[in-house]
């Protein structure tokens, strides 16, 4: 993965890869549990999550899909995120951030209940900023 | 010719990281470096993760003095994050590191031996005509897997402060102090919670000889377990590391810079203290009980959610600044945790107890405010004051409590040190920052350690 996005190389399969490789990135932080790229209309277009707690996470995906286009309304005037605490049971709610990646997309993330939100939110925040970056400019970076 | 350069590269692979970084800042520099910094965020694995990066820098450098710490994060001009590793490279410079081991125990006599070494090297260099500064890197915040899941919460109906609760310690205070001081003997054996009092008399003392030094303390708040030391090509725990930088052609500044606005009609105090950080009784009440209506916050327990939420284990909301007898603001944290009756601070005791109201010496404090704004408009004015023309290169260590507080922002954040930096920079995020004043260590706060060239630098 590249550090500086300036130094991406313009094809692609290597775009691609790099987006990839960003969720994963923020994946890879034990206080967070699944990252989904989401295109305005609810369709995922990526996913990183861990296969052992996807049954709990699958109806906060419906849930999510339900209010996206909301979500996105509520980034484009401005807001940098959007946060919600979602129920999963009786016991525990989880942090779910929205996150606008580019003018088309939206990064959202699903943290565990008791995750350090303040420095999760340096690597979210981090993480659209470059998928951004890679998603705006995909067709002037394409060969 | 004094020359410095940057490398910094994102990545949970510390290996991948480090190798990028080091390549980053090979290319900018002019010759061959005098000295390698080496910082990195936390990484799984311990101490073998680190090693393993750090044989990667010693293939090229086997002979070159290595210092460093591992911390919460790194950032530079062009990039910030939590994993990764930053390395600053300086030539033309002369740099010796030195490592204490197990700096907890024993700790008066090994600090008599640190002093003496900074004033041996302080003299010497003072004779061939250098300026000298010094880097620390002590021991940070680390407790025990076992501890940590009780804070954590891990165990459902069981309350890890249980003991701590009795009102006994609220009533009779001369108990909170033996017991307190019991307590802190156990920890610094065992190596748990943070060495702040153990290292506050060392920098006190080296204040008092006239030498300048800045340092951090590594700290991770997302697993509380300890950090790193880098000295020499290796990781060590629990231990101290130090650099001396002297050069006849350059001088050295550093400033602390709170980012935090006092509140003048919030004035605190405490009834009773007990070493580690607790506060059983303040103004007659249980510590959390009175810290809360100080804040107006006990009526909205929904705010205290969020708090608890956002700061994991102990949960720091309001800065406290102490004002010290040469009337400078050094700024501490106040929090409490959920399970606690005491409130908690993160001063070292050799503070805090300067806090009681019966002490002789007893210190004025002050609640804070210390938002996003108010941490970014007060770090323009302190760039913009301290960096000119001459300057070379700094190393800022900044609090992790701050990158908490700017959240979301910090892409912003980091603009204004690319803003309003020319030099080649390093800014560490990490927990307990320490610079040569009258209180040397401090909390969420920013120390700004730069190195200028002199009039007759080549």
């Amino acid at each position: 993965m590249k550090s500086n996005i300036l130094e991406l190389k313009p094809s692609i399969p290597s775009l691609l890869r790099t987006i990839d490789q960003e969720l994963g990135h923020l994946n890879n932080f034990i206080d967070i549990q699944a990252v989904f790229l989401f295109r305005i209309d609810g369709y995922v277009l990526k996913s990183h999550y861990s296969t052992n707690r996807s049954n709990n996470l699958l109806h906060v995906i419906g849930w999510v899909k339900q209010i996206i286009s909301k979500t996105m309304e509520e980034l484009q005037r401005g807001s940098r995120s959007v946060k919600y605490d979602k129920e999963i049971n009786v016991n525990e709610s989880i942090p779910v951030y929205f996150y606008r990646a580019g003018q088309s997309s939206i990064l959202v993330t699903f943290l565990r209940s008791k995750a350090n939100t303040g420095l999760m939110e340096i690597e979210m925040s981090r993480t659209a900023k470059r998928l951004s970056y890679i998603i705006d400019n995909f067709d002037s970076l394409e060969v | 010719m004094i020359n410095a350069s940057v490398g910094l590269f994102i990545n949970h692979d510390l290996n991948y990281a480090t190798q990028k970084a080091l390549e980053q800042a090979e290319a900018k520099l002019d010759g061959d470096p005098s000295l390698i910094l080496y910082f990195t965020g936390t990484h799984l694995g311990g101490s073998q993760t680190y090693d393993r990066a750090l044989r990667i820098i010693k293939q090229k450098y086997p002979r070159i003095p290595l210092a460093g710490c591992s911390g919460i994060g790194i950032c530079d001009k062009h990039d910030y994050g939590l994993k990764g590793a930053g390395i600053l490279l300086v030539t033309g410079i002369t740099a010796r590191t030195s490592l204490i081991k197990r700096f907890r125990i024993g700790t008066s006599l090994k600090a008599r031996k640190i002093r003496r070494n900074c004033n041996k090297i302080n003299r010497i260099e003072k004779k061939r005509g250098s300026n000298t500064t010094f880097l620390f890197f002590p021991p940070g915040l680390g407790f025990p897997k076992f501890l940590i899941n009780l804070l954590n919460h891990k165990i459902e109906g069981f309350n890890p402060f249980f003991p701590l609760n009795n009102r006994i310690w609220r009533l009779f205070p001369l108990l909170s102090k033996l017991s307190g001081k019991f307590a802190g003997f156990a920890m610094d054996i065992a190596g748990i919670g943070i060495s702040y009092s153990a290292a506050w008399p060392l920098f006190s003392q080296l204040y008092e000889d006239g030498i300048h030094f800045t340092g951090t303390f590594g700290t991770d708040p997302l697993t509380m377990n300890k950090s790193y030391q880098f000295s020499n090509f290796k990781a060590y725990k629990d231990s101290l590391v130090y650099v001396s930088i002297s050069s006849p052609f350059l001088h050295f500044t550093s400033q602390t810079d709170s980012g935090a606005q006092i509140i003048p009609q919030k004035t605190f105090d405490l009834d009773s203290y007990l070493n580690g950080g607790f506060i059983p009784r303040i103004r007659k009440k249980w510590g959390k009980l009175a810290l809360l209506e100080l804040f107006d916050m006990e009526k909205t327990p929904e705010i205290l959610e969020e708090c608890i939420q956002r700061y994991f284990y102990y949960h720091p909301f309001r800065p406290l600044c102490v004002i010290d007898n040469s009337n400078n603001q050094n700024i501490y944290c106040l929090a409490v945790n959920p399970n606690l009756n005491h409130a908690l601070i993160t001063a070292p005791n050799q503070v805090a107890k300067q806090l009681i109201k019966t002490s002789r010496n007893r210190l004025n404090a002050y609640i804070c405010d210390q938002s996003s704004q108010t941490i970014e408009s007060l770090l323009k004015e302190t760039l913009s004051k301290q960096v000119s023309k001459n300057t070379l290169f700094g190393l800022f260590f900044d609090c992790g409590n701050r990158a908490m507080i700017i959240g979301d922002r910090f892409d912003q954040y980091s603009k204004v040190y690319a803003d309003n930096l020319n030099i080649p920079y390093l800014v560490v995020i990490s927990g307990g920052e320490i610079n040569s004043q009258t209180f040397p260590i401090v909390n969420m706060s920013l120390i700004s350690s730069l190195a200028h060239g002199t009039i007759n630098s080549p």
